[in-house]
């Protein structure tokens, strides 16, 4: 089966400063693939290739068989509706209250009627406890309640793919854990593909079909969940053993 | 040799990187009045935007049109009166408002109230990925937030510059009828037979021409905060905001020259 996304040898470098070094990385249709590694290994950058925003300094990233650097015009319109990108920084409106925010692109790329925006962004937000803060500006609620609502924004529009940019940073553990349980269950349901990028171990290994390790410009595992655990890539061993430490209050 | 070198470097990089940037302002500025007039018609925001740019102008701009009236009136009478010619003083106020001092003075209070905030309001939106969010949404953020500015604009500055005109002649009123003891009469026939169509159509042109200046420089600056090379995040939002107000008050009034050499 051919994967629905897969980088071939891509790099890309900021000034000096190289981020992806000939990466290669296949993510199957239908499936939750996590990309994890430390903080600013460029994890974000990879998400950011996906949807367009970035363009590799060189490889190619494919989508669905199709060089993305080919596609153009109605084809690209027609892509990029297939996507769905939750920001890291949530990218809220902050001039638009919380029920804008959510009903934006149902209203200004679907034109989808009042009613029905209503509607559709009533069902999310009951589902993410978001009722109480319709009226509220992003700036009026705490980062918890933000997250939410860009997760909202960002499962709205009922997409295919969906790039999650660290979806539960800053959330309690007992929301932190719902929104995982949100994207597997809503995964299972309507059988979208997600790539999410996290920090969260050993959370994200009971809901991810594939992780990917990004350090040093390269992806130095690509594999099931069960099987990083036995990775003997000392800095992979380490990264991960960190948190299980944490959890069963080992030193 | 090495100096002349160089300079020549210098010269050559600053052109290459002079004409890249009109080549970045014409794609940026065409794509939006595309989108302006693509259907469906933005009306609400539109309207919105025309409130913000004109309405909310319409105080600072008849405040400085009644001062600039009066100064120009109080000015005029004494330089007029040692000629005996203060009969005169409603058509020098009237045609120096309406050709000029009209279309320049308004364009450059609206860089000042609504400009700038355009400019940081754009520069902010950038540095918080809500452009990049707009993208991702294949929502079109040249559509969904430039070109309704760019529209309102357009309407908003030809309007605010005729309230100008009338304030301005107003003040000129005050200061040299009231005030100085002008026949009234004399400053309304003055200004009624020296004033033509051409100078209100001229001005009307500069007015729709400083639209485009303002708007597109103030939104393109904001719009592009992040490929500044000088600054980042909020310090880059401050440095695209101060550009946006110097280099559109500079192209307005060298504008004007030119405008006006073709105009006359």
């Amino acid at each position: 089966m051919n994967p629905l996304i897969q980088f071939k040898n891509v790099s890309k470098s900021f000034g000096s400063q190289n981020v992806l070094n000939r990466i290669d990385l296949a993510i199957e249709k239908g499936r939750i693939t996590a990309i994890i590694g430390k903080s600013g290994v460029g994890k974000s950058v990879m998400l950011k290739h996906m949807i367009g925003l970035l363009k590799p300094d060189d490889g190619a990233i494919f989508l669905d068989g199709m060089d993305m650097s080919d596609i153009s015009g109605k084809s690209a319109k027609a892509l990029r509706q297939k996507f769905s990108y939750m920001f890291q920084n949530m990218a809220l409106f902050d001039s638009m209250t919380v029920y804008d925010n959510i009903a934006l692109p149902l209203r200004e790329r679907d034109r989808l009627k009042k009613n029905v925006i209503k509607q559709k962004v009533i069902d999310i937000g009951q589902k993410l406890e978001l009722e109480d803060i319709w009226h509220k500006y992003p700036s009026q609620i705490s980062g918890g309640m933000k997250k939410r609502v860009a997760l909202a924004r960002a499962l709205i529009t009922d997409p295919e793919i969906i790039l999650f940019d660290e979806p539960t940073t800053g959330l309690d553990p007992i929301r932190k854990q719902a929104v995982f349980e949100m994207i597997s269950q809503n995964q299972k349901t309507f059988c979208y593909t997600a790539v999410i990028v996290t920090h969260e171990i050993p959370d994200i290994f009971y809901i991810a079909h594939q992780i990917a390790f990004l350090e040093n410009a390269q992806i130095l595992y690509n594999g099931p969940p069960e099987g990083i655990k036995q990775c003997t890539i000392p800095i992979v061993q380490r990264f991960i053993e960190s948190p299980y430490m944490q959890k069963n209050g080992k030193k | 040799m090495q100096l002349i070198i160089q300079m020549f470097q210098f010269l050559g990089n600053s052109f290459i990187k002079f004409i890249l940037e009109l080549g970045y302002i014409s794609i940026f500025i065409s794509s939006s009045f595309l989108r302006l007039v693509q259907f469906p018609w933005q009306f609400q925001k539109l309207m919105h935007q025309i409130y913000f740019i004109g309405v909310k102008s319409i105080s600072v701009v008849c405040l400085t049109a009644l001062f600039t009236g009066m100064v120009l009136g109080l000015q005029g009478y004494y330089t007029l009166v040692q000629f005996g010619s203060e009969g005169l003083l409603g058509s020098a106020v009237a045609v120096s408002l309406i050709r000029e001092l009209g279309p320049v003075l308004t364009a450059i209070m609206i860089i000042g109230r609504a400009g700038s905030s355009m400019a940081a309001e754009m520069g902010i939106m950038r540095i918080s990925d809500q452009i990049d969010a707009l993208t991702t949404m294949d929502i079109n953020p040249k559509r969904f937030l430039i070109s309704p500015k760019i529209g309102a604009s357009l309407v908003s500055f030809p309007l605010l510059t005729a309230i100008f005109d009338v304030v301005g002649i107003c003040g000129g009123y005050l200061s040299g009828v009231i005030l100085l003891g002008i026949n009234p009469a004399l400053y309304i026939n003055g200004m009624e037979k020296t004033v033509m169509m051409n100078d209100v159509t001229g001005g009307f042109i500069k007015s729709v021409v400083f639209a485009i200046i303002v708007s597109t420089i103030c939104l393109y600056q904001g719009y592009y905060t992040h490929r500044r090379a000088d600054g980042f995040g909020a310090k880059g939002v401050s440095l695209s905001t101060t550009d946006a107000v110097v280099i559109s008050c500079v192209t307005v009034l060298v504008a004007d020259y030119v405008l006006t050499s073709f105009l006359l």
